[in-house]
C-alpha cells in the first residue's frame, strides 16, 4: 500500500492545493519499505496533485488543509484522504501506522477537531486493519 | 530573585510601558483593542516564533476557528492560506520591514471552503523599537467574487445551466480538468447532458478551438465502428474505394467523445485499450502506425463496476479511461433546476420558432416540478418545445401539455379537503423550490404572510433538502 504525506521540509505543508512535494511510503505489513519524493505542483494545473498521486498508485494522501474541491477529487480517484494535520512528518506517519488512530487527534489543526478528524474516524479503523496484511 | 518580588517587577514595568505607549499613541489599550474588535477585517498578530499572540472576532468569523484554539498555534496552522508555504507576506514584511498591501490569495476553511481574501501586513515593534513580531490584517472577498462570478453567469458553464449544488460541484472541476490533458469518465443517466459537459471541458480549456468530434459507440456495429474510428485505405475490404481518414485522425490535438462506451463489443474494447494504452493506432488495411493524439472524454449511463464484475467490459480499459470520473446527477434530484431550464428552453424555442411566449404559469411549473423525468433534461426540453409550438396564449398553461402528462392519480379517491391539500401541499413545494427556498420571496409569490407559510411548511412537512443552495 502507498501512502503520501504532502510536505513542507520536515513538516506537513499547510496547504495541500499549493504544496509542491510528497513523500510516497511503500507500506508493508504495516512498516515503510521505501520512501521517495515526489513532485506534485503543475503550474497553472490546480488538479494536477491529485492526477499524479492516482498515477503513483497512492491509496492514502495524508496532508494539512485541502478544498473540498481536490478532496472530492481524490475520493473519484480512489485515494482516502486524511485532511487537515500539522506536525512533523515522521511523527504523523508513526501515529498513522502504530494502529492507534486515537492518537492522530493530536496533529489536527486548530478549528477542525470536529469536522477532519471525527469524520474519517470510522474509515481510519478500518484502515488500521488492512494495514496490518 | 524571589517569585513574588519578580512579578511586581514585571507588572510596575508592564504598567510603565503600557503608560508609555498610550502616551505616544493618544490611545489607550482597551480602545485599541475594542476597535480592533469592532472592524470587520480579520487581524491577528504572531510574535517571533510564528505563535499566534492576538485573533479579533472578525478572523474568528472568517477562519471559523475560535481565538481560544487560534492563540499560541502556527500561524499558518491557522491561517492556512495559499501564500503560507511559499510567498509568506509577513514573513517578507518581517525580513524587510516594508508593509505588504492588498495580496490576493485564499484560505481553506475546515469545511474545505476556500475563502478568496485580500492580506496586508505590518511589523509589530515594542517601545524601544524593537521588533516583537508582526500583523496581518484580512478581508473576506468571497462577496465581491461570487458578484462577479454572478455577472460572469454564475448558473452557465457553456451551454449548461443549473443552480443545484451537485451541478455547481461539476462546474468548478470543469475548468481545472480543461487544463490537463487527462481522460475523463463521464456517468449519468440518458439525458442528463454528458456531451455538454464534455464540450464545456473541451471549450474551457486550451483545446477550445481544435476539433471536438463525438462518436456514439453503442449506435454502429462493430466493423463499422472500428472503420469509423481508425478509418481505412483503400481496398481494405469491399466497397472501400477511397482512403478515408479515422475520427480518431480527426480529433488530433483536440478532444475524442465517446458517448455509449458501456455498450461497445469485448473485441473493440480491446482495440480501444490498445489505442489508449500505446497512443498509437492502425487504419484498416494500412501497415503504418499513427500515433494518437487527444484527449479522450468517454461517457456512459451503464453501471462500468456492475458490468465489470459480469465479464462485460474489461477492467483494465476501465481503469484507463476513469482517470477522471464526473457523475451527473439525474434531473429529478436537482429540481431547483427545472424552473431555470425551463425559462432557457421557452426563450430558445421562442427565438427558433418565432414565438412570443413570455412564461409558464404557476400550475404548469408545479406540474413538470412533481414529474420524475426518467429521460431527464432532454424529455423536459422536448415537452416544452411541444407546448410553445401547440400553446396559443402568452405563457404555458396546463394545456399546452400532453394529457397523459397532466393526470394527477394522487386525486383519486380523495376527499374534496384531502384534494385541497395535496394541491396546496405542491403548490407550496413548487413555489419554495422555485425560489430556492427563499420564504421572504415565496411568501410574496404565493400571497401569503411569511408566518403563513412558516406555519403550512410545518404542516405538510416541507422542508430543505440537503444539498439545496442557500440562495
Amino acid at each position: 500500500m502507498k501512502i503520501a504525506i504532502s510536505i513542507d521540509k520536515d513538516r506537513i505543508a499547510p496547504v495541500f492545493d499549493v504544496a509542491q512535494d510528497c513523500i510516497c511510503y511503500e507500506i508493508n505489513d504495516g512498516a515503510v519499505n521505501s520512501a521517495a519524493r515526489l513532485s506534485i505542483a503543475v503550474k497553472d494545473n490546480e488538479l494536477a496533485p491529485i492526477i499524479r498521486l492516482g498515477e503513483e498508485g497512492v491509496e492514502i494522501l495524508i496532508c494539512g488543509a485541502i478544498s473540498r474541491q481536490l478532496q472530492v477529487l481524490a475520493e473519484n480517484n480512489g485515494i482516502l484522504v486524511e485532511g487537515f494535520l500539522t506536525g512533523q512528518t515522521n511523527e504523523i506517519l508513526a501515529a498513522y501506522l502504530g494502529q492507534h488512530p486515537e492518537k492522530l487527534s493530536e496533529f489536527v489543526m486548530p478549528g477542525c477537531r470536529q469536522r477532519g478528524f471525527q469524520r474519517n474516524r470510522q474509515r481510519r479503523r478500518k484502515n488500521c486493519r488492512f494495514w496490518s496484511r | 530573585m524571589p517569585k513574588s518580588s519578580q512579578s511586581k517587577q514585571t507588572q510596575h514595568k508592564s504598567s510603565e510601558g503600557k503608560e508609555k505607549s498610550e502616551r505616544n499613541t493618544g490611545y489607550s489599550a482597551e480602545l485599541t483593542f475594542s476597535i480592533l474588535e469592532s472592524i470587520s477585517d480579520g487581524v491577528f498578530t504572531v510574535d517571533q516564533d510564528w505563535k499566534i499572540s492576538y485573533f479579533n472576532r472578525a478572523a474568528e468569523k472568517i477562519t471559523g476557528i475560535n481565538r481560544k484554539e487560534a492563540i499560541g498555534k502556527r500561524c499558518c496552522d491557522v491561517f492556512r492560506s495559499s501564500m503560507c508555504q511559499v510567498n509568506c507576506p509577513l514573513k517578507a514584511t518581517l525580513k524587510n520591514s516594508k508593509p505588504i498591501i492588498n495580496r490576493s490569495c485564499f484560505i481553506v476553511r475546515s469545511d474545505g471552503h476556500r475563502i478568496p481574501i485580500s492580506v496586508s501586513t505590518a511589523v509589530l515593534y515594542d517601545d524601544d523599537g524593537k521588533i516583537i513580531g508582526g500583523a496581518e490584517t484580512f478581508r473576506d472577498l468571497s462577496e465581491i467574487e461570487a458578484l462577479r462570478q454572478e455577472l460572469v453567469g454564475r448558473f452557465k458553464l457553456g451551454d449548461l445551466i443549473s443552480r443545484s449544488s451537485t451541478m455547481r460541484k461539476v462546474f468548478d472541476l470543469i475548468p481545472a480538468i480543461a487544463s490537463t490533458f487527462s481522460t475523463v469518465l463521464i456517468q449519468g443517466e440518458t439525458g442528463t447532458g454528458k456531451e455538454l459537459v464534455a464540450k464545456a471541458i473541451h471549450n474551457s480549456g486550451s483545446f477550445a478551438g481544435r476539433p471536438f468530434v463525438a462518436i456514439n459507440c453503442g449506435a454502429l456495429p462493430d466493423s463499422l465502428l472500428e472503420s469509423e474510428l481508425f478509418g481505412y485505405k483503400k481496398g481494405a475490404f469491399t466497397g472501400a474505394w477511397r482512403d478515408k481518414t479515422g475520427l480518431i485522425e480527426v480529433a488530433e490535438n483536440g478532444t475524442l467523445f465517446l458517448d455509449e462506451i458501456g455498450d461497445i463489443s469485448p473485441a473493440m474494447q480491446v482495440k480501444l485499450l490498445r489505442v489508449l494504452q500505446e497512443k498509437k493506432f492502425q487504419p484498416l488495411g494500412s501497415t503504418v502506425e499513427k500515433s494518437f493524439q487527444a484527449r479522450v472524454v468517454a461517457a456512459t449511463n451503464r453501471d462500468l463496476p456492475g458490468m465489470i464484475k459480469t465479464g462485460a467490459f474489461r477492467e483494465d480499459l476501465f481503469y484507463r479511461i476513469n482517470v477522471i470520473r464526473i457523475d451527473l446527477p439525474p434531473l429529478r434530484q436537482r429540481s431547483e433546476d427545472i424552473p431555470l431550464l425551463i425559462d432557457n428552453f421557452i426563450e430558445r424555442f421562442n427565438r427558433f420558432y418565432g414565438r412570443q411566449i413570455k412564461g409558464i404559469s404557476n400550475e404548469a411549473i408545479s406540474l413538470l416540478l412533481n414529474h420524475q423525468w426518467p429521460g431527464n433534461i432532454r424529455e423536459l426540453e422536448n415537452m416544452i418545445e411541444r407546448a410553445v409550438i401547440l400553446c396559443n396564449g402568452k405563457s404555458l398553461n396546463l394545456n399546452c401539455f400532453p394529457d397523459q402528462f397532466n393526470e394527477s392519480p394522487r386525486f383519486e379517491n380523495e376527499s374534496i379537503k384531502a384534494a385541497a391539500r395535496s394541491a396546496e401541499s405542491t403548490v407550496i413545494q413548487a413555489s419554495l423550490n422555485r425560489n430556492a427556498f427563499n420564504i421572504e420571496k415565496t411568501a410574496a409569490e404565493l400571497e401569503i404572510h411569511r408566518a403563513t407559510l412558516y406555519r403550512k411548511m410545518r404542516k405538510y412537512g416541507l422542508k430543505k433538502v440537503r444539498g439545496k443552495p442557500d440562495k
